[in-house]
């Protein structure tokens, strides 16, 4: 026995335990889910439950009071479920682009020299940023609530009614706003391909070419040449007071813009805070080699400080976008029919939660992937490259 | 002065304008929340015509927001375990004191306290199901317990995810990035109507219990990421030297690593505390009778409808105290853990 030294046990050999620690972990899982799905199949069966996705071809038996997609009342589960996303999309891509314009200002106003402003901005983050969004989004839905029936409602500016019912607003009624809003984005597409073009001719020849006259003339005037070629329509479809509600124009539902409020009031908090640090995280060092090579200040701007800026915020940034939208299933307490509250419905109407669940978590892994795989990209563009 | 606000043109309009803008706004705000309003009213009549705001509804009805469907007589209950809590609260802030094993014991006899008090039956006294529980009370109970149930699910969850096997990496990567792509309702969703099908007939679970394992578990795949930030931080020469000292990984583990990690991750852990506190609101789609879901189910009785504008400042008040003083503490805290020693 002496000078031998004992073998290691096998049990104290780390790949050994590494091993049979995985092993445990896969069939502790493996046996949990075949626990769960058991049972479930047990009391599924015991009930006499239906199981299975069948029930989306099946007629719903009930409408929705928002879509933006047509919607019957008699159509199948896969309609109203189709409605559902598209509604959460609605909300939430309208809320992300408000947010983002809002919560810029925001975050600028934060670092603004001037004291009163950066003073009012720093309230408003506070105040938003520490009360529960669901809170705020019942408060604006009550007092939306609260505005007066459609019968007594009373004008705010010309022909703006706003009620209990909803929003209207005057709507232009002629295919030609169509074909100019083409323009439109016809002629931002074109601004964007100008400026990258005038921006490669700078660098490389050392010239500017100005910028903003094009874009403005591209933005302003494709639009209005093709509105003026369509015919120069002038046809406004006005809200006016019906039997029932006010008719006509467009209108948004006191759901939709208490949600929106709500989301957009509370994310901008946030957005202007992510902004905020994206600009007081670029050192000052910076601005002042800028200066002192001559940059005007709107260049230093522009090529200094956004690029490096950009580069800090766009990770929380994209957080805060799916936030977004995933609090948009916030609309569900109040009766927006977004794709949980389409989900929250159809259980109630004809039970099967596994698979209705199943489904919603589905679409939001779905989209949540999809977001993160575009910010992803946006983020590499913007990386540093050394 | 001059440089702060008036420094050109385009300051010294904005700084003319916001003023403006205060000026015109500040009086009339005052006046409504301060003298023209009605502090206390047997009933809404006599804010029929009033200028101003009508506290009225949160002083005549403080009850039914503060203690929800909790039985009328029995509500002295739901207030001294609030006051209990305060008191554990204080207590916890003592620097004197923060020591794993007292924290967990003045916590564990806290909530015990706490949850014999509501429901009755360990301490003697009626019996108050949970299902009539509500009000601030309820969303403590939420709060704490997540938060408390999160934590080590959330260290698991890190270590899993930054550990050198495959299947936990894969296993809590997994869970981590699966939970974080969803919103909270659906896993709330979930634990209350979809969990009972899942489990052997015959066993119940509270409903209560259910949403609060899922807010726990939710709040922890989001605290987790915080913790592997801190993980990640730590140099890779403290791993090696424990290693070097014969630790065993839990030592190393539990005496070497978890705590630089968490020190180092206070702020960003202290604010998903905060949003999962404002995020305990939430219950109301699943049924429960918290603080929000009372005030809303107050301003939702017709005498005392037009007042809302009232009691829903009111409860985000009470929030906004919650949540500020949590931020204001995660800025001591960390401001004494950079400078100093950190637990004496």
């Amino acid at each position: 026995m002496e000078g031998r030294r004992a073998a290691p046990r096998l049990s104290n050999d780390p790949r050994v335990r590494g091993a049979a620690l995985q092993v445990a972990i896969v069939l502790t899982v493996l046996g949990l889910v075949g626990f769960f799905a058991n049972n479930a199949a047990q009391n599924l069966a015991d009930q006499g439950m239906t199981t299975g996705f069948g029930f989306l071809t099946d007629s719903t038996q009930w409408d929705l009071s928002d879509r933006v997609i047509p919607h019957k009342a008699n159509d199948p589960y896969y309609v109203t479920f189709a409605v559902g996303i598209t509604n959460t999309l609605y909300v939430s891509l309208i809320g992300i682009a408000i947010v983002t314009v809002l919560g810029t200002l925001l975050g600028i106003a934060r670092v603004s020299k001037n004291w009163l402003a950066a003073r009012l901005a720093g309230l408003y983050v506070e105040c938003f940023r520490n009360t529960p969004l669901l809170l705020q989004i019942l408060f604006w839905y009550t007092l939306l609530r609260n505005f007066p029936p459609p019968k007594r409602a009373e004008e705010i500016f010309s022909h703006v009614y706003l009620t209990n019912r909803g929003a209207f607003f005057p709507a232009p009624d002629d295919i030609g706003y169509l074909y100019a809003l083409c323009g439109l984005i016809v002629g931002i597409v074109a601004s964007i391909v100008f400026a990258r073009y005038a921006r490669h001719k700078t660098f490389e020849q050392g010239k500017s070419i100005p910028t903003i006259p094009v874009v403005l003339l591209l933005m302003v005037g494709v639009p209005v040449i093709v509105w003026a070629v369509s015919g120069a329509p002038l046809e406004v479809d006005i809200p006016r007071r019906g039997k029932f509600n006010i008719e006509g124009g467009w209108s948004f539902t006191p759901e939709f813009v208490a949600l929106l409020m709500g989301l957009v009031a509370y994310y901008t908090a946030f957005v202007g805070e992510v902004v905020r640090g994206g600009i007081e995280g670029v050192d000052y060092g910076q601005k002042e080699a800028a200066q002192s090579i001559g940059l005007r200040n709107s260049s230093i701007l522009r090529y200094i400080i956004l690029p490096q800026a950009l580069r800090i915020i766009i990770p929380p940034l994209a957080n805060q976008y799916m936030a977004l939208l995933r609090n948009s299933s916030l609309g569900v307490a109040i009766g927006f029919p977004e794709l949980f509250t389409v989900g929250t419905i159809s259980v109630n109407q004809m039970g099967q939660a596994i698979e209705v669940i199943t489904l919603i978590m589905m679409v939001y892994l779905l989209i949540s992937f999809v977001i993160a795989a575009v910010m992803n990209f946006i983020n590499r563009r913007v990386a540093f490259v050394s | 002065m001059r440089r702060n606000l008036f420094s050109g043109p385009v300051n010294s309009a904005m700084t003319i304008g916001l003023a403006a803008l205060i000026v015109t706004l500040a009086p009339p705000l005052i006046r409504w929340v301060f003298i023209d309003s009605i502090w206390f009213a047997e009933s809404a009549d006599a804010c029929d015509d009033i200028a101003g705001a009508c506290w009225a509804v949160v002083t005549k009805k403080y009850r039914v927001m503060l203690f929800g469907v909790y039985p009328y007589d029995q509500q002295y209950r739901a207030a001294i375990a609030i006051l209990i809590y305060a008191v554990a609260v204080g207590v916890s802030c003592v620097p004197r004191l923060w020591d794993v094993k007292v924290l967990l014991t003045i916590w564990i006899v806290t909530l015990g306290g706490v949850i014999s008090l509501l429901h009755g039956a360990p301490v003697g006294l009626p019996v108050v199901e949970t299902n009539q529980w509500g009000g601030l009370p309820l969303t403590l109970l939420i709060f704490t317990f997540s938060a408390l149930f999160g934590m080590p699910i959330a260290m698991a969850l890190a270590l899993g995810r930054t550990s050198s096997y495959p299947v936990q990496r894969l296993v809590c990567t997994l869970m981590i990035e699966g939970v974080r792509a969803l919103p909270l309702v659906t896993v709330l969703f979930f634990a209350a109507v979809v969990l009972p099908i899942f489990l052997p007939s015959g066993v119940n679970i509270d409903k209560v219990v259910r949403v609060t394992l899922a807010m726990a578990v939710f709040f922890a795949c989001y605290q987790a990421e915080a913790i592997r930030a801190g993980l990640q931080a730590i140099p890779k020469g403290q791993f090696e030297s424990a290693h070097a000292l014969g630790l065993s990984y839990w030592q190393r583990t539990r005496k070497i690593i978890l705590p630089q990690a968490v020190r180092l991750v206070i702020p960003p852990l202290m604010n998903q505390n905060i949003a999962s506190f404002k995020d305990t609101t939430l219950v109301i789609i699943v049924g429960l009778y918290d603080l929000l879901t009372a005030t809303t189910a107050v301003v939702s009785e017709p005498e005392w409808r037009r007042y809302f504008t009232e009691a829903y400042l009111c409860v985000a008040l009470v929030y906004f105290s919650f949540t500020y003083s949590m931020s204001k503490y995660s800025r001591y805290l960390e401001k004494r853990f950079r400078h100093g020693r950190p637990t004496a």
